[in-house]
């Protein structure tokens, strides 16, 4: 009955009811919200960095302002550049290399399976020491000719067959989702590239200006032996060797990483800030109910309504509500999250992803408790002030 | 169940010329016998509804005691006196009193639904009530619809539900016609000839032909 009761004061008084559901929905929106932002790119960030796995990334001299690594590094939208691979081999000669590796970046013509063209980007099995630790995750064999692997956010799955440029390719696995730009691209090996690249040209449809495409590269991959730094070695690439670029994948990163926990400090203030400003309201809104419903509580004092059961009671009807909102809030929360990921890491042009299933159900948990907790607080003030109202006192003149 | 007071005094912090608080009651006795039916009296300001508030153990007296049986209310711990209270004493405050998110029916069941479920022989004296009470059409009406008079009856019904054994009511017939004036007072006579001690405060001019004593409050001073 006493939690009958405390419904039916909710249902009675709906507008009110209606304004503490929306403010506790608000509040947990901004915190569940705020928080997979904030963990979507700081995990977007670790994934490429992870995925990167290069120390060093020389590119053609033509794609070397600031802008153009960006893109390249960060949002992964591979430009379509070749080098000759004699560039490769003088690269390959500098001192304190350890590992050393080529890709060539191809971009499709649509195909079957995607909307929108994707990038097919080859590397040299051998060699590789990028795509293969993480592409080993799902897939154990060796990669043969024509076959390919393809990111998560492709709508093709191993055993089908996709066709680029005419030619068949075979899906021989699918990779976990890393929330960059390996989700939208292909990965195939070098002789298979070729074979792309040539029905390409046969089909009049790419360019390679005066860079004969069988002996093409897009860029160069390095890791630095140890005992030399990435630094010296990229400063003699780029004096060394010409018509390249080379620079520090590792330390673009770092500066992104520095700027994007300035943006998590940020966001991490807005939440607080409206915490604290919902908790305020929050307790306005108790406290006036409070004056407004005196003479009700004096009444259930009067019926024998002790000051523990009548606090209970207050501590209900907030509880019920703010469960009611914060439920809500981290519901649309998680809702637009999911739904517009893809649509946010567009946005601000960084790789996004979302904390795993278990993960993010942690996170709306916590977003949740942390709301409940806040409304459970600030009732409890107010629960233990109605608890102490002088009865006798409300009760003796006619408005109280 | 005999309500007892001993040597009860309440004061209010006040500033005057003479002191710093102003006395409701002096010290008093008094005795609220089962079966009776008292009437208290007295002008505006004169402490009746001080007098009610203390004896119903919803205000604390300066001094004295206020003895159930001889136990001491004050001396409760506030979940047992609560439950006192809601067992053997109803109470109809002064004014207004009701909880709005409930009908007419639900309010007068409020003292045994706030810990069970009503049981049918409760459910019928309720509806005894409300048809003694002249409000048996209302029991579903909302208490923001109802009037002033059809209220007071409401908190008259409620505080008899139970059947307690000590009735306190403050101006039960304040905002009454003289015909429900006489159906509330006797609805309280008949609860003394159950057995109950009753205390009627009012301003009523005939109140004393129900009544089986009459005490008047006088500045704190108690007649009678
Ligand atoms: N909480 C309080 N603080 C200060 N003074 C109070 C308080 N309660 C009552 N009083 C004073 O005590 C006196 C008695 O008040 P009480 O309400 O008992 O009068 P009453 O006899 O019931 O009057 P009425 O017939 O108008 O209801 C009044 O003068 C009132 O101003
Ligand atoms: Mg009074």
């Amino acid at each position: 009955m006493m939690h009958n009761l405390a419904l039916r004061n909710l249902r009675a008084r709906s507008l009110r009811t209606a304004i503490l559901i929306a403010l506790t929905a608000l509040l947990s929106l901004t915190i569940c919200g705020g928080t997979l932002l904030v963990s979507g790119l700081q995990r977007g960030l670790g994934s490429l960095e992870a995925r990167l796995g290069a120390d060093i990334m020389v590119v053609p001299y033509e794609a070397r302002t600031k802008s153009n690594l960006e893109t390249i590094v960060l949002q992964g939208n591979p430009g379509y550049f070749y080098m000759d691979r004699s560039r490769y081999e003088k690269i390959a000669g500098t001192e304190g290399i350890a590992q050393i590796s080529a890709q060539f970046y191809l971009a499709s013509a649509s195909s079957g399976c995607c909307s929108i063209p994707v990038q097919i980007i080859g590397f040299d099995p051998e060699t590789d020491f990028t795509v293969t630790p993480w592409m080993k995750r799902s897939y154990e064999g060796t990669l043969q000719n024509g076959d390919i692997v393809v990111g998560n956010d492709l709508n093709a799955f191993p055993g089908d067959t996709l066709q680029f440029y005419g030619v068949e390719c075979h899906v021989a696995a699918k990779l976990e989702k890393t929330g960059t730009y390996y989700d939208s691209a292909v990965f195939t090996n070098e002789e298979t590239i070729v074979s792309l690249i040539q029905s390409s040209l046969d089909k009049g449809m790419n360019d390679f200006a005066d860079t004969d495409p069988a002996k093409a590269v897009s860029a160069v991959l390095i890791n630095v032996a140890d005992g030399y730094s990435p630094e010296e070695v990229m400063n003699d690439i780029n004096i060394h060797v010409k018509k390249v670029k080379a620079v520090q994948t590792k330390e673009m990163i770092a500066g992104i990483a520095g700027s994007l926990q300035g943006t998590s400090d940020v966001i991490g203030l807005l939440i607080a800030a409206v915490w604290v400003l919902g908790l305020v309201i929050l307790l306005l809104t108790f406290s006036m109910q409070m004056n407004e419903r005196r003479r009700e509580f004096a009444v259930m004092r009067v019926v024998g309504m002790s000051r523990r059961s009548l606090a209970w009671l207050v501590m209900q009807e907030a509880l019920l509500s703010g469960a009611c909102g914060a439920v809500i809030g981290t519901a649309a929360a998680l809702i637009g999250m999911l739904s517009f990921r893809s649509a946010i890491g567009a946005q601000i042009g960084l790789p996004f992803l979302l904390p795993g299933t278990a993960g993010t159900a942690g996170l709306a948990l916590g977003a949740v408790m942390a709301v409940m907790l806040s409304g459970a607080a600030a009732a409890a003030c107010t629960a233990y002030r109605i608890s102490q109202i002088d009865t006798a006192r409300i009760l003796r003149g006619d408005n109280g | 169940m005999t309500l007892t007071a001993k040597q009860l005094s309440k004061e209010f912090p006040r500033k005057s010329r003479t002191s710093n608080c102003f006395t409701a009651l002096c010290p008093l006795d008094f005795t609220l016998e089962p079966g009776k039916l008292t009437v208290l009296t007295g002008r505006s300001g004169s402490g009746k509804s001080t007098l009610l508030n203390v004896l119903a153990g919803l205000m604390q007296p300066t001094q004295g005691q206020v003895l159930a049986d001889g136990q001491d209310l004050y001396a409760m711990p506030d979940v047992a006196l609560s439950e006192f209270r809601n067992r053997h004493i109803g109470v109809v405050p002064q004014g207004q009193t009701a909880v709005y998110s409930l009908s007419l029916l639900e309010n007068i069941l409020l003292p045994v639904t706030l810990f069970r479920r009503p049981s049918d022989a409760e459910q019928q004296r309720a509806q005894l009530l409300l048809t003694e009470l002249g409000i048996v059409k209302l029991a579903d009406v909302p208490p923001a619809e109802l009037s002033g008079g059809e209220m007071k009856r409401m908190a008259i019904a409620r505080a008899l539900l139970p059947q307690p054994e000590i009735v306190l009511a403050d101006e039960p017939t304040a905002d009454l016609d003289e015909e429900n004036t006489d159906i509330v007072f006797r609805a309280l006579q008949t609860a003394a000839k159950n057995g109950a001690a009753v205390l009627a405060v009012t301003h009523e001019q005939g109140a004393e032909r129900y009544a089986d004593r009459v005490c008047t409050m006088h500045n704190g001073i108690l007649e009678g």
